[in-house]
């Protein structure tokens, strides 16, 4: 760990102000951040701890909800709207790390936490172009069990770790952000970036910019929605194949479907190609496996994940079949 | 591993087998292992608790020290080769530091004794460490900094820059099967057993099954970290250490520091889970090293990383289980072979072959564990060594055969169950699997069963039965050292080399040694004076004395039963030495009428002071402080309500009442019975162990 200066922000303005200067990081609950400032990976040479800013839950009359970036996983998961209302994200979060880290990581921090592609932190010994742009990749041609399917590149087959950014992403959750230049908000599945030639680019955060709030949009379909994580196992590890669903049916066919995969790609992965698939079909186990096939279709398995495609497909089709109640 | 060094081995198994058997647990001469207080299995609550809940069971990281160092290690990143450049300037220009050992600046060492090479041999690998710029498996440390804080160290050793010249290391498993493999070595004998032709038979056997079984490396993974305090004085090292061998760790290091064995203290009060990792590790050499080069004491605690880095797990497996059987299930054919990885320096090959050893009855068994050298850190123990993972490859195997030959997989166990060792021929000691099986199976349902898989679902949960046979050798490793202290308050204290390592070692131990030690408190007339014998203080001459004695020892007793003791300690037995006894029936009357009148003054008095004395007290017989007729004596008996209050004694060489007659005259014969034979025996049950002389 290098040494590094400590401040407290009030509010968001003042932590903008005060992140406005170079080399500095934002500190939420600092599950995922200072064990990467223990490694070295980390080098900032002031923090800013954002904790005190709004850890508010305000659930508005068209049934949005506003979740302050300071909010603590636990408190969000066990949130009686969100349970009600998007139990995918409530799933979705007691199925990351543990009770203890989920006491103390936030909202903000945890869109924000970085890949646990060992490589990456293997800080002395191993290659990184995430961690040392243009350094070349050990985990392409080494141990990548738990790595990406999808989107990769050649500079990078690392995964995004979260399990709540699935749901959010699943949900069409947007971020609100502030910066020097002022507010703006994005989806969150616009906000993380696949790796192509620049890895270390994870977000399309601009310096100094801050996640303030993740925004819920009004989405009834989402009352039947869930998340399901496959890992070796049973908890406190990271997903090889998760999934976050909602589904919506008119009669007994599809009206509308949401659906976001995690721990197979570089950011959460929204299933556009699975959701344009399942749309207007008959809601069967076959058009839920064919809606999977459709979606990874594009996947390009390295040589110790193969099992990732069929574990996905399968997993998709499981999750959808549970929503409806039928036998998969 | 050279010829020599497993001769020693076997040598140390032998000495090991031969040495504690005379204290074996039911052997001899052991004579207390049957006195039962009912101590053992009594539901008590762990006596380290409370301490952990409040944190003051004081760890390896948490014993204080004046001028304490802080020690950060650093790796190196290649598997084989040299160090070509170390640049430790900027490490040792940083804020707090005050060392940076490498193996230029190290003290001279000798190489760590390896586990089994001698009987107190801690070591992990045989090699030694920081002596030179050889590196032998990534993760190897190469530089040591001490600094004021944690903080400080692991920030220096961060800027520590090496760069190496690389030799092809062998670092995959398969590169080291394709390189040669070697028969392994477990405890100085070679892990290969042939009866019969296995192969032939199980190519003619009616049914068979022939799979291979991999398990995966596994990594030490105790929740308190490896970590050591240690602490120069003058030519003593102190360590306080994390471990499960405080004995073999003191013995160990001294070797290395070329010490004598009393000079080195390790203590390990508290260990925060061991599972066979807690050993010697080049940590406790570094940090011990340093602390003398830098003349402080030093805390080093592994970071999770470093204990993968230093501290050796299990070694994968790639296990072949082949079984030829015939149409009844009877095994004519038991293969059970492999291949585990394992460094040069290392002599813990896992075993798998040990459970098939001894599981089954079989017409001819070929058992071998081969061994793939590459380059990386030793293995070590590992929650059952060989029998772990052993078992899960011999125990699906044989379920697969179960399936094959479509038999109940219980009964094709018991069909095979031998009624001796079937490779050594040795009888069992102990063996109770086949009652386990039906006991168990009647417990669980098992005839309930579905006989195909996946056909019963709770929820997203498939359920199915299964069952396997488990094996676990008695092991007992020579080093230890037991202290037994009894104060003269009757306090037991108990030294030993073992350790607390969380699975309530310390209360189970504290019960063994109450339930054994369970011995009657003798209390002998004047053989401490703190206080005069009676209240009108000391006497002048010894008849004073000798009269008193009789009053001191009804002060005392009243004084234990009024008190409370024995409703405390309900069984203690106590032995009134030297105190006559005439005085007793008179003196147990009056107490017991002033108890009966007045006890409720004394709640804690729960029996009558007659029956304490009952069955608490004993009284020696001589000296005699009765008149010399029988009838008076009978009398005597017959107030005292009991004939089982007297025991035995001389008071040789003193003849102050009987002169040299042993006996009273004129007791009956089956008094005399009583207090010679039946009370003593009663009383201190050992007597009876031991031959007649």
């Amino acid at each position: 760990m290098n040494p590094f200066t400590y401040a407290r922000a009030q509010d968001a303005a003042d932590a903008v102000r005060l992140g406005a200067e170079k080399a500095t990081k934002y500190l939420g609950g600092g599950t995922n951040l200072v064990d990467l400032l223990r490694e070295t990976i980390e080098q900032p040479e002031k923090l800013i701890d954002v904790t005190g800013l709004s850890s508010d839950i305000q659930v508005r009359a068209d049934g949005s909800i506003l979740i302050g970036a300071a909010t603590r996983n636990t408190v969000l998961a066990s949130h009686a709207a969100v349970r009600t209302s998007f139990p995918a994200l409530s799933r979705a979060l007691v199925a990351g790390a543990s009770a203890q880290i989920r006491n103390m990581a936030t909202v903000g921090g945890n869109i924000l936490q970085r890949t646990r592609c060992t490589y990456f932190y293997d800080n002395a010994g191993s290659r990184c172009n995430k961690r040392n742009p243009g350094q070349g990749c050990d985990a392409f041609e080494g141990f990548n069990r738990n790595h990406a399917i999808l989107g990769a590149s050649s500079s990078c087959v690392a995964t995004h770790p979260s399990d709540m950014c699935v749901a959010l992403a699943a949900l069409d959750a947007k971020v609100h952000l502030r910066g020097a230049s002022g507010e703006r908000t994005l989806l969150l599945n616009d906000l993380h970036r696949l790796p192509e030639d620049h890895p270390e680019l994870e977000t399309q955060l601009n310096s100094g910019e801050l996640i303030t709030a993740v925004e819920l949009p009004p989405l009834p379909m989402a009352a039947r929605s869930t998340y399901r994580k496959v890992r070796d196992r049973a908890s406190y590890a990271f997903a090889l194949v998760s999934v976050a669903a909602a589904i919506e049916l008119e009669g007994e066919t599809v009206k509308d479907v949401r659906l976001a995969l995690g721990g197979v790609a570089h950011k959460p992965w929204r299933a556009w190609k699975a959701e344009a698939a399942l749309k207007g079909q008959r809601a069967t186990v076959e058009a839920f496996r064919a809606a999977a096939e459709a979606e990874l279709a594009m996947a390009v398995p390295l040589h110790d994940n193969a099992f990732k495609v069929e574990l996905a497909k399968r997993t998709i089709t499981t999750v959808f079949a549970e929503l409806m109640e039928i036998e998969s | 591993m050279s010829v020599i060094k497993d001769a020693a081995q076997a040598v140390m198994k032998k000495a090991i087998e031969i040495a504690p058997d005379s204290i074996m647990p039911g052997g001899h001469p052991d004579p207390i292992i049957n006195r039962k207080h009912g101590l053992i299995g009594a539901p008590i609550s762990r006596i380290d608790g409370p301490l952990k809940v409040q944190g003051s069971a004081r760890f390896a990281a948490e014993f204080p020290m004046d001028g304490l160092l802080y020690a950060a290690l650093s790796y190196s990143t290649i598997a084989r080769g040299r160090i070509a450049t170390l640049d430790t300037s900027a490490a040792e220009a940083a804020e707090g530091v005050v060392l940076v050992m490498t193996h230029r600046n190290a003290l001279r060492l000798k190489p760590t004794p390896l586990f089994m090479s001698a009987a107190k041999a801690a070591g992990g690998d045989d090699l030694p460490v920081m002596q030179d710029d050889l590196i032998h498996w990534n993760g190897q440390p190469i530089a040591i900094v001490l600094a004021e804080s944690q903080e400080q160290a692991d920030h220096a050793k961060s800027l520590i820059r090496a760069t190496y010249d690389a030799e092809a290391g062998t670092t995959s498993f398969a590169a080291g099967k394709a390189a040669g493999l070697k028969v392994g070595n477990f405890q100085g004998e070679p892990l290969k057993h042939e009866i019969g032709d296995a192969e032939a038979a199980l190519a003619a056997a009616p049914h068979k099954v022939d799979h291979i079984y991999r398990t995966p490396r596994h990594n030490h993974n105790a929740i308190e970290l490896h970590a050591a305090t240690v602490a120069w004085q003058g030519d003593e090292l102190r360590i306080h250490d994390a471990s499960q061998a405080v004995a073999h760790m003191a013995w160990s290091m001294a070797h290395i520091f070329g010490l004598d064995e009393k000079k080195v203290h390790v203590s390990s009060p508290y260990v925060g889970g061991g599972f066979g990792g807690k050993t010697l590790w080049s940590h406790h050499v570094l940090a011990c090293a340093a602390a003398k080069l830098a003349g402080r004491p030093v805390r080093i605690m592994l970071s999770r990383e470093g204990v993968y880095r230093v501290v050796g797990g299990r070694t994968n497996t790639e296990q072949r289980v082949a079984i030829g059987a015939q149409a009844d299930g009877h095994f004519d054919a038991l293969i059970h072979t492999g291949v585990v990885a394992m460094s040069a320096h290392n002599n813990v090959p896992e075993p798998f072959i040990l459970p098939a050893q001894s599981a089954y009855a079989a017409g001819s068994f070929k058992l071998e564990v081969q061994v793939a050298t590459l380059d990386m850190l030793a293995n070590t123990f590992m929650r059952a060594p060989g029998e772990s993972v052993g078992t899960f490859g011999l125990e699906c195997a044989v379920d697969e055969l179960a399936v094959e030959l479509q038999m109940d997989p219980i009964e094709l166990r018991v069909r095979n169950e031998p009624d001796k060792d079937p490779t050594t021929g040795l009888r069992f000691s102990s063996r109770n699997i086949i009652e386990a099986y039906r006991t168990g199976a009647e417990r669980f349902g098992w005839n309930k069963r579905h006989l195909k898989p996946g056909m019963h679902r709770e929820g997203e949960w498939l359920i199915g039965l299964g069952c396997a046979t488990a094996t676990y050798p008695y092991y007992r490793m020579p080093g230890g050292i037991a202290r037994i202290t009894i104060s003269k308050e009757g306090r037991v204290k108990i030294e030993i080399a073992a350790h607390e390592m969380g699975m309530g070692t310390s209360t189970a131990q504290t019960q063994i040694a109450a339930e054994r030690l369970g011995l009657p408190i003798g209390v002998h007339a004047g053989s401490n004076y703190h206080n005069p014998p009676s209240s009108v203080g000391w006497g002048s001459y010894h008849i004073e004395d000798y009269v008193a004695q009789a009053q001191a020892f009804q002060t005392q007793l009243t004084s234990l039963i009024v008190e409370g003791v024995f409703a405390r300690h309900p069984k203690l037995k106590m032995v009134m030495l030297e105190s006559g006894f005439t005085w007793l029936a008179p003196f147990v009357w009056r107490l017991h009428k002033f108890w009966r009148g007045i006890r409720m003054e004394t709640p804690w008095v729960d029996r009558p002071p007659m029956e304490i004395v009952h069955s608490n007290i004993r009284f020696s017989l001589q000296p005699v402080d009765a008149p010399p007729d029988s009838a008076t004596l009978h009398r005597l008996f017959d107030h005292m309500q009991s004939d089982e209050l007297i025991l035995f004694s001389t008071d040789y060489p003193h003849w102050q009442f009987e002169g040299d007659s042993a006996l009273p005259e004129g007791i009956s014969d089956d008094l005399v019975r009583k207090i010679m034979i039946d009370n003593p025996h009663a009383t201190y049950p050992r007597l009876k162990q031991l031959a007649p002389v």
